[in-house]
């Protein structure tokens, strides 16, 4: 007689030949699925042409998924561990999926009747508002493109976020009980999509209508300190070298403190990640310096890093322009509008390969602006 | 995936020409991964193409479904992927109602959907009721958790002219005699539909005599509501 492996195990088994007709059977397989003659008859009618062919594949273990009748119930979930050994005798083990199963339908049902309560207008109007991004996105915005861009986008942008931001908590919510099932991926999809949009919408809506600048005297070097501090271990962790020139501390500009701190993050940003792109390790370095220029304040900021084409830089300020994976292009466009809006511009000189330098002018401020 | 005369996929695909075929393999790829956007577009694109809503819904969905079952049957795929790929069928579903279809405006109930309670597979009803809801009549759906009593009650309130039944799983089938019983005892005489792809194992015995034939009608697939919408059903006028 074959050598019979371990009946004790404390789960449904079976041992069977190669007519499947059942030679053992667990105490639990009794208790789950009845006393059977043959391990066909506890199949579900519709799930039998799979277990035939799988099965049948005897020189390696099979684990797949099958429909199994139990005394509680018809047509109910299980994995199926199947080995055949020498003398053609095969041993069956059969796990119930039921719990990972019922989170899972849990899970996803959920998220079916959200889905049930999206806004498919909305839904519309966010892809035309995406394509007509996509459409700035390759022409050199204009203006008035932009304002008008800025018009649809405040109106939508609202209603949008709402949805979208609900449907995040609860996907992210679900995203533990999904581990198992490996197809976290879909999720993270959903969750990167919806941090996307509400980026990308949060951050248009900072572009098209940027509030009206809180404008005051700042002295030039304040506004350098704070850089420095912001941004100091930043650098360092990253093996930047940062130098922030000394100013003149009576070199002042009329201006919104947050806004000119949030241009002067962006520039510094794009030159970190310009630096980070580098292929060799030559060391990266990053200057700010500022000087009188005639009626304005100049502020310089240089790097070492691998510079543009012409192509780039003549895409530079366009919301949406952007040539790395994850940017969403609004930062230098966000720029040119609050420096816009305190009456004074930017330019930018660069070379590939060896660096760039932007160039930022703002209307100096001689004497204490008149109070109204 | 061999084509072999025991492919559910392959039998039900046999009118279609290789390239509609290829194409539904490719659309259940889609749902399977998930990209509600990308099988939109793909739905958008079909339409573009000129192929018809009703080839859509009866034939690509069922189908593309179909072939995922068969992909399950090879172990290609689990489960957990066959609950991704109908969650983005049913998104789809329902947003081409709320893109294209215009929602009837009486404020009564034409029709009723519902599944077999206790069968979980609702994507058949679905497609049914958004066929129904296309052809203008006000439609409700109740889902797939109505007990018999809750269907009767709100088809007794609403007497809807049209009541249909959707049955997925074999073991439910013998269910659909205890409704039809219990349809019988309406106090007015709607047009009964009992869809589902094992119909034809049903036959309907009533110990009370079956109800009116000319108004119970054995659907084993959508293509068969569809071309009923068009031809045959005949709404009562109200008076
Ligand atoms: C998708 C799917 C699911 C989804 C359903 C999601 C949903 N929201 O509907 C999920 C993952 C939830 C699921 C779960 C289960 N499923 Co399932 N599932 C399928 C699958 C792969 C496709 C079904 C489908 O949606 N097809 C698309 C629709 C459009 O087609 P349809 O439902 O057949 O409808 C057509 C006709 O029936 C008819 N029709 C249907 N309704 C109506 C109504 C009207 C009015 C009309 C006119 C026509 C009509 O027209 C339609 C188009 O032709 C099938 C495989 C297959 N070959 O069918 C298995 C299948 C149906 N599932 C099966 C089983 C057993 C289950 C489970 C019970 C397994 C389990 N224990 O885990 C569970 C249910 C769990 C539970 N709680 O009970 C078995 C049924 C076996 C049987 N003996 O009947 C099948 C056949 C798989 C198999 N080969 O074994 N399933
Ligand atoms: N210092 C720089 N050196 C080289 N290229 C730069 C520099 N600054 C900007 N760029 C180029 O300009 C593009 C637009 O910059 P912008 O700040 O608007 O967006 P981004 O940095 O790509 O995205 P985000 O700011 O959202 O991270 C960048 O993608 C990059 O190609
Ligand atoms: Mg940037």
């Amino acid at each position: 007689m074959a050598v019979c492996p371990d009946f004790s195990i404390p789960a449904p088994f079976f041992y069977v030949n190669t007519f499947y007709d059942i030679l053992y059977q667990s105490e639990d397989a009794k208790r789950i699925f009845g006393e059977h003659a043959n391990f066909f008859s506890l199949i579900d009618v519709e799930s039998r042409r799979k277990f035939q062919r799988l099965a049948e594949r005897r020189f390696e273990p099979q684990k797949f998924e099958l429909l199994l009748n139990t005394v509680q119930s018809p047509a109910m979930l299980f994995d199926i561990h199947l080995k055949w050994n020498r003398d053609n005798h095969c041993s069956i083990l059969c796990i119930e999926q039921s719990q990972r199963y019922q989170q899972i339908t849990e899970v996803l049902t959920r998220f079916t009747q959200r889905l049930g309560m999206t806004n498919y207008d909305l839904l519309r109007r966010k892809e035309e508002l995406e394509r007509l991004l996509a459409n700035l996105q390759q022409s050199n915005a204009q203006n008035d493109r932009l304002v008008e861009l800025g018009r649809i986008a405040a109106s939508i942008a609202h209603e949008i976020r709402n949805p979208l931001t609900s449907i995040r908590g609860l996907v992210q919510l679900l995203a533990p009980n999904l581990t198992s099932s490996a197809k976290l991926s879909y999720i993270d999809i959903i969750i990167s999509e919806i941090n996307r949009v509400n980026s990308i919408i949060t951050e248009f809506l900072k572009t098209a209508k940027p509030a009206p600048p809180l404008k005051e005297a700042i002295p030039v070097t304040d506004l350098f300190a704070e850089l420095e501090l912001l941004c100091h271990s930043e650098s360092l962790l990253q093996g930047i070298e940062l130098v922030i020139l000394p100013v003149d501390p009576s070199l002042m500009i009329y201006a919104d403190r947050l806004q000119m701190k949030q241009v002067l993050l962006n520039m510094l940003h794009n030159a970190m990640e310009a630096i980070s792109d580098l292929p060799n390790s030559r060391t990266g370095m990053i200057q700010f310096e500022a000087e009188r220029f005639g009626r304005y304040v100049q502020i310089r900021i240089e790097d070492n890093g691998v510079g543009m084409d012409e192509q780039t830089r003549t895409h530079l300020f366009s919301p949406f322009f952007t040539t790395k994976n994850s940017g969403t292009g609004l930062g230098l466009s966000t720029c040119y509008h609050i420096v816009e809006l305190h009456g004074g511009t930017i330019d930018v000189e660069s070379t590939p390969g060896h660096g760039t330098v932007f160039r930022i002018y703002l209307p100096t401020v001689d004497k204490k602006p008149e109070l109204s | 995936m061999n084509a072999t005369h025991n492919n559910r996929f392959f039998q039900a695909s046999l009118d279609l020409t290789d390239s509609i075929r290829m194409k539904i393999i490719q659309f259940a790829h889609i749902l399977l991964s998930g990209d509600e956007r990308k099988s939109w577009e793909f739905i958008e694109q079909q339409l573009v193409n000129g192929i018809h809503s009703t080839e859509i819904f009866c034939t690509y969905i069922p189908l593309a479904m179909t072939y995922i079952g068969e992909l399950w049957i090879e172990n290609a795929i689990s489960v957990v992927d066959e609950h991704i790929a109908s969650c983005v069928c049913d998104y789809l579903i329902m947003r081409y109602q709320a893109q294209y279809i215009t929602p009837p405006d009486q404020q009564n109930c034409q029709a009723v959907v519902a599944c077999v309670d206790g069968d979980p597979h609702e994507l058949g009803a679905k497609l049914a009721v958004l066929l129904l809801n296309r052809h203008g009549l006000q439609t409700h759906y109740l889902g797939v958790h109505c007990p018999l009593h809750h269907f009767l009650a709100f088809i007794s309130k609403w007497r809807p002219s049209i009541v249909a039944l959707s049955v997925t799983q074999s073991h439910h089938l013998k269910k659909v005699q205890d409704y039809l019983e219990a349809l019988q005892g309406l106090p007015y005489q709607p047009e009964i539909i009992v869809g589902g792809r094992l119909i034809h194992h049903l036959s309907y015995t009533s110990s009370k005599g079956a109800p009116n034939k000319q108004r119970l009608f054995f659907m084993q697939n959508l293509h068969e509501l569809a071309g009923w919408l068009e031809q045959d059903y005949l709404p009562i006028k109200p008076e």
